[in-house]
């Protein structure tokens, strides 16, 4: 047997993509780490308000695995660059789509980001130089350059009316 | 603009939906005919049965296979590509056995692929081109063309790239199986294009992340299997292309082009420092956290020759050095728009790494200007070699090199090929005669892209005359795009 010798200090991983990181000027604030406070959400219940509030429906699709779970966070500008999401889900992958519901939403301006954690290990993984290895993804299906999509593209809003936002990774 | 020129001047204009209806060749009518070169081929898939021998004949003893790798789709829907190292993956594999030679090439289906040919576009710059609108890139694998080298190893064809994961090709159908992932730590890594094989048969390869400025090393047995990675940090993120292994060391030269700058693509990271020097770093083999850095000063490259340790202990080594970044960031683009560009040529150059950290690098090019994609007898990998193989000699108002060249780097005097004024030379591989006695017993072998007949040839020389020219010529009934790195599997 051939033993594999492997050095990589666990702690010393940077979240960097690469040259990734440098291009989206993400360097701290990367894909990786933005969607994976994931995980830290709790979900809330909205407290009583006279606005009207409504509801989001998010369908997720293009699992490349048919393994783990969806990890998807609600967030508003703020959490977008890194602080707490408002909402979390964890819904596991069986089937081609899935689907999960955020209610009673105030007026205002959100995003979703989720990663797919196809080894269901509650991380989203990532190898020795930081480059994510599960896939994510972003609300509008936005994209970034090798990073975090902007939050002017992931952003939508919501003014009482139900919104649907079809994903795929 | 050094991208999609024809798409924006018809976006001026308003008649952007006629992008897609107009026909590749009313672009390439107006281009100079070495433009060729840089053309897509007649198919995405190519084969020919058995290649007309038009000169000599083929050594009964030269049997494998001698596979070629290089941008193949430069041109979509009537978009160009930006820059020469971001066209997809095109694999090329001559069999060559019982005198007679057949050719299958194909372009790699990478995810990046399947993605570029559903949109009917190109839907990512991974290198040099800025695309108008990207689609999701989720990782440097997303823009992975899998177009700069090839290994075969384990049973299987790795189709090399700079930036990501090696891609697994069945290595006689050229079928893509999808990247290889070494280990799930390793996976989406980069594995660079110029892995180097020990006295031992092991593989030694590298990838390099400028951001982290960090290097992960590779160490792979003779049958594929990964029997050892490390990270290297502190690495200064200057860009590195190749790398030099002696019996005993790995070299790696942090360039003067230095990632130190925002930018859409890979390149525009990236920019020459006049004042900045190389920095090397020579690692033990044995023992990789035994480190040892050099500095020289500024400079660029992309190759190296081989690399040895002297008697008296200081390593030496030979490279390919160009002049600043010229090729990689002007000339590169220009040859996509049918333009030369001034100031693309390599010299060679010997390094010298003394026992006391000094370093020193001279020039050892002889009058022919411009010396590119250096080879030597694999067998001496390590050890000091005589013999050092390079295309070269640029001709007046045309890109590339006409000539192979044989340099004996002991005497300092040279052997020379010229294939003529029309004919653009690529790398050739040194392919030792099986009981060959000594260093320079044995073939070369290379392609050639006449752009004259716009027919690519498959050249074999001995390289010990390699100035009596060709033992044997193969014609194909096409011309290939002029592709990098080639690799030979004997039988």
């Amino acid at each position: 047997m051939t033993r594999i010798r492997q050095t990589f200090k666990k702690s010393a991983v940077v979240l960097s993509l690469t040259f990734a990181a440098i291009i989206t000027g993400c360097a701290t604030s990367n894909a990786s780490e933005t969607v994976a406070k994931v995980s830290n959400a709790v979900e809330t219940t909205p407290t009583a308000s006279s606005q009207t509030l409504a509801d989001i429906t998010v369908n997720v699709t293009g699992f490349k695995a048919q393994t783990g779970a969806v990890m998807a966070a609600l967030v508003d500008a703020q959490g977008y660059q890194g602080g707490q999401p408002l909402r979390g889900k964890r819904v596991d992958v069986i089937g081609e789509a899935i689907t999960m519901n955020f209610q009673g939403l105030p007026a205002g301006e959100y995003a979703v980001r989720m990663y797919h954690d196809v080894n269901g290990d509650g991380k989203m993984n990532s190898n020795a130089f930081g480059i994510p290895t599960e896939p994510f993804a972003f609300s509008n299906n936005a994209a970034g350059t090798m990073g975090p999509a902007p939050w002017s593209k992931a952003k939508f809003s919501v003014s009482g009316e139900a919104v649907v936002q079809n994903i795929s990774f | 603009m050094t991208q999609f020129n024809r798409r924006n001047l018809l976006k001026t204009f308003g008649a952007l939906t006629l992008a897609s209806s107009l026909p590749h060749t009313a672009f390439a009518s107006s281009m100079p005919d070495w433009h060729i070169g840089w053309q897509n081929p007649k198919s995405h898939r190519l084969h020919t049965g058995a290649l007309r021998l038009v000169h000599g004949a083929l050594p009964k003893d030269l049997v494998g296979r001698f596979y070629r790798n290089g941008p193949g789709i430069h041109e979509r829907s009537g978009e160009r590509l930006g820059h020469w190292f971001d066209g997809d993956g095109m694999m090329q594999a001559f069999h060559l056995e019982g005198g007679k030679v057949s050719h299958t090439g194909r372009v790699i289906e990478t995810e990046l692929y399947k993605q570029n040919e559903k949109a009917g576009r190109f839907t990512a710059g991974g290198f040099g081109t800025v695309i108008d609108n990207p689609l999701p890139m989720l990782g440097p694998d997303s823009a992975n063309a899998a177009n700069t080298s090839v290994l075969p190893v384990g049973g299987e064809l790795l189709a090399l790239w700079e930036g990501g994961s090696a891609y697994r090709l069945d290595p006689v159908t050229l079928e893509a199986k999808g990247p290889k992932i070494w280990t799930s730590e390793l996976q989406g890594m980069p594995f660079s294009a110029h892995p180097k094989i020990d006295q031992k048969g092991n593989i030694w390869n590298f990838g390099q992340s400028v951001a982290m400025k960090a290097l992960v090393i590779y160490k792979i047995s003779p049958t594929g299997e990964l029997l050892e990675s490390k990270l290297i940090r502190d690495v200064p993120g200057g860009m590195i292309h190749d790398f030099c292994i002696t019996d005993r060391h790995l070299i790696f030269m942090a360039s003067s082009f230095r990632a130190v700058k925002h930018g859409r693509n890979y390149l525009e990271l990236f920019e020459y420092q006049k004042e900045t020097p190389q920095r090397m770093i020579v690692l033990e083999m044995d023992d990789l956290d035994v480190r040892k850095d050099y500095e020289l000063p500024s400079g660029f490259q992309f190759h190296f020759g081989n690399a040895y340790v002297e008697a008296s202990g200081d390593i030496c080594f030979t490279l390919c050095k160009t002049h600043e970044d010229d090729f990689v960031s002007r000339s590169a683009k220009a040859l996509m728009r049918g333009e030369l560009s001034e100031g693309g040529s390599t010299q060679l150059h010997e390094v010298r790494l003394a026992k006391d950290g000094k370093a020193r690098i001279r020039p050892i090019s002889g009058k022919l200007a411009t010396h590119e994609f250096p080879q030597f007898n694999l067998n001496y990998s390590g050890r000091r070699a005589r013999y050092l193989y390079t295309v070269g000699k640029s001709v007046d108002g045309r890109p590339g090199e006409s000539a192979i060249l044989r340099h004996d780097l002991v005497k300092g005097d040279m052997a020379v090929h010229d294939y003529g004024p029309t004919v653009m030379a690529e790398e050739h591989l040194f392919v030792p005669r099986p009981g060959g006695r000594s260093e320079d017993d044995g073939w070369l072998i290379g392609t050639t892209l006449d752009f004259q007949t716009k027919i690519t040839r498959l050249n074999i020389l001995r390289a010990d005359r390699l100035s009596d020219g060709p033992i044997a010529i193969f014609e194909l009934p096409y011309a290939l795009p002029l592709g990098f790195h080639g690799a030979w599997s004997g039988v």
